[in-house]
């Protein structure tokens, strides 16, 4: 670990600290529907997107409609997507000819992209055309993570308003979320992009003759092996930037490239990396000042800040260090840190990154449910490749996806609440709503639905080799860590992998898909009715005996019961994963 | 064929989704609290 490094962490943070309240402070008067400086620009266009699509944006939801409502948008929306990809080899927008998309890819695909998850199975450039990527996916991209604010809001008003039925309107807010927030953002960090050296156009793909032929043996399906010789490099473009820009600010992870945010057309430049590191956390980050502010309690929200801070900072502290040090299995190697090179675990990370900026962005990119990556999680060293996976299986809270970490986290909240009155034997209380036995029930639903997905589909995987290992790389607690990573990735809807594993299989496909599906919409459901719950009840006056939600005290125990909650629940899996396997790399053996 | 099974196993997802929703809300009101 250098000084330079640990500069370029504290810095990442700083920066997203100092945007965290200007942010909020703005999503927060966009929401609830005070003035901003943006409104000369978006409310035509907004009150033209009404007048068209026939919304009465004064009309409001409970809790049922407003769940109902984005589930229907979202199965109109992935069945959009699925059509689109079996047909992109009529539909136009497709200069390299590319055949349709496999009809359990093109619903794995479907389900990643409604659930923000961005799970990609398959090579982009070689199997999404630009149609499909732009109208198809890049719509997700901003849609998903529109719906994600918009429920992040609801659950906020749940908290804030008092005897109220309803939570605002699903479509007003979705709109608003997409229009103030997403799409400003987005433009302005394209542009950035692009002088940066990301690519943005739409020209074919440029073909190069190699100065040196290669020889390469390629195994066919058959298992039959051929020599070929490669002459030519092809080298794939097409609107990167503007798909980059949404991919960091949505939370969504998707690229472009297989290689993701490694690849130099998608993020050629420390620089670009930097930047693309802030947007990730930009929005969730200030979800925080917006709670604060819409709760009127902006003590509350930045102990829910230093709560998620606290976790961040363990897992980049955890996973630089395991990135920094020598490989032991490499006996007789300088591995050092040196002007001459970067020591430590340089496999599978960008030269131009090195293990600090890879090591945060691994960190960043799990904590927030992103899923891109600047560098390969499955060649990280046993205990860092621990971090990212233990990131998502904390329920993705640590700022989490935009929204979706928001709400996620304020479930933790109404746990630690009601453990915290059930020691001094009070009834819980939140912001001066009493938490009752149906927000406890639902919020053990949301809690619960998480791990059932991913160890049991997991086992499943594990106990049917003929399902879950045949397009399996890697054997032993490696091999289990890849598919562990896989379901829970899915289910967390991040989206990142441990590439050891073929996930582009019927089982995989099939199974993942579901798993998002599950993973997003089945915990949304509870989360709402919570906030439904809340929206009802009367105010109850602070007493003596309530448990201030924005003290030191109050972070400290937030963060005890969410990692108590993920150690119990996960332990065991971990123990026979990352943790065995980090544990007989010590004596010699490798997977 | 895989067409067909593929999109009525989504409708099916949402119609579950939607009457999973309907179910915690009767919950609720079962409970006393609320609408």
């Amino acid at each position: 670990m250098t000084a330079n490094g640990w500069l370029q962490i504290f810095l990442f943070s700083a920066v997203v600290l100092a945007c965290t309240k200007p942010l909020g402070v703005y999503m927060a008067r966009v929401f609830e529907r005070e003035r901003t400086f943006a409104d000369v620009l978006f409310r035509p266009l907004e009150r033209a997107i009404y007048k068209l699509t026939g919304i009465d944006e004064t009309r409001e939801m409970r809790w049922t409609e407003y769940a109902i409502s984005m589930l229907l948008f979202s199965a109109v929306s992935m069945l959009l997507t699925y059509f689109v990809e079996r047909l992109q080899h009529i539909l136009p927008l497709n200069p390299e000819k590319l055949a349709a998309v496999t009809p359990d890819l093109a619903f794995n695909t479907a389900a990643s992209f409604t659930t923000n998850t961005n799970w990609q199975a398959y090579v982009p450039e070689s199997t999404m055309s630009y149609l499909t990527q732009m109208a198809a996916l890049a719509y997700h991209n901003f849609l998903s993570a529109a719906v994600g604010m918009a429920l992040a809001v609801a659950f906020i008003r749940g908290i804030s308003r008092r005897e109220s039925k309803t939570l605002g309107n699903f479509w007003v807010d979705t709109t608003r979320a997409t229009l103030w927030v997403l799409l400003p953002g987005c433009i302005v960090l394209a542009l950035v992009l692009v002088s940066q050296g990301v690519v943005q156009n739409f020209r074919p793909y440029d073909h190069a003759s190699l100065v040196q032929p290669q020889t390469v043996a390629i195994t066919g399906a058959g298992g039959r092996t051929t020599i070929q010789t490669i002459t030519t490099q092809t080298i794939a473009q097409g609107p990167v930037a503007s798909q980059e820009a949404i991919k960091m600010l949505g939370t969504n992870g998707g690229g472009f490239f297989n290689a993701n945010s490694a690849h130099p057309f998608e993020n050629p430049t420390p620089f670009s990396n930097f930047l693309e590191m802030i947007a990730i956390f930009l929005i969730p980050a200030g979800f925080t000042a917006t709670l604060g502010r819409m709760t009127n309690s902006p003590r509350h929200g930045w102990a829910v800040f230093a709560a998620m801070a606290v976790l961040f900072f363990a897992g980049v502290t955890a996973a630089y260090w395991a990135e920094s040090q020598p490989n032991p299995l490499l006996r007789g190697v300088d591995q050092h840190v040196s002007t001459l090179q970067s020591g430590g675990n340089m496999e599978g990370k960008e030269v131009r990154f090195g293990i600090a900026d890879s090591a945060l962005f691994a960190t960043i990119t799990t904590d927030a449910s992103c899923g891109a990556v600047n560098s390969m999680h499955d060649s990280f060293m046993p205990l860092g490749g621990l971090v990212p996976l233990s990131n998502i299986l904390l329920g993705e809270i640590i700022f989490g996806g935009v929204g979706a970490g928001m709400y996620g986290m304020l479930i933790f909240v109404v746990i630690t609440v009601f453990i915290a009155g059930l020691m001094v034997g009070r009834t819980p209380e939140y912001l001066g709503k009493k938490i009752e036995a149906y927000d406890v029930q639902m919020a053990m639903l949301y809690v619960l639905i998480f791990p059932l997905m991913i160890l049991v589909l997991t086992g499943v995987s594990v106990l049917m080799p003929n399902l879950g290992l045949a397009s399996l790389n890697n054997g032993g607690p490696h091999g289990l860590t890849e598919i562990l990573y896989a379901y829970t990735s899915a289910t967390g809807n991040n989206g990142s992998a441990f590439a050891g594993l073929n996930a582009n299989t019927h089982w995989y496909d099939l199974s993942l898909g579901v798993d998002m599906l599950v993973g997003r919409f089945l915990m949304i459901v509870p989360m709402l009715a919570i906030a439904g719950s809340l929206a009802k009840k009367k105010l109850v006056p602070a007493s003596h005996g309530t448990f201030p939600v924005h003290t030191p005290l109050f972070t400290l125990l937030l963060v005890s019961v969410i990692l108590i909650v993920g150690a119990l629940t996960f332990f065991p899996a971990l123990t026979l994963g990352p943790v065995l396997e980090h544990l007989l790399m010590g004596t010699g053996r490798t997977f | 064929m895989w067409d067909i099974l593929l999109i009525a196993v989504t409708i099916a997802f949402f119609a579950i989704t939607i009457a999973y929703t309907h179910a915690c809300d009767r919950l609720g009101r079962k409970g006393g609290s609320h609408d």
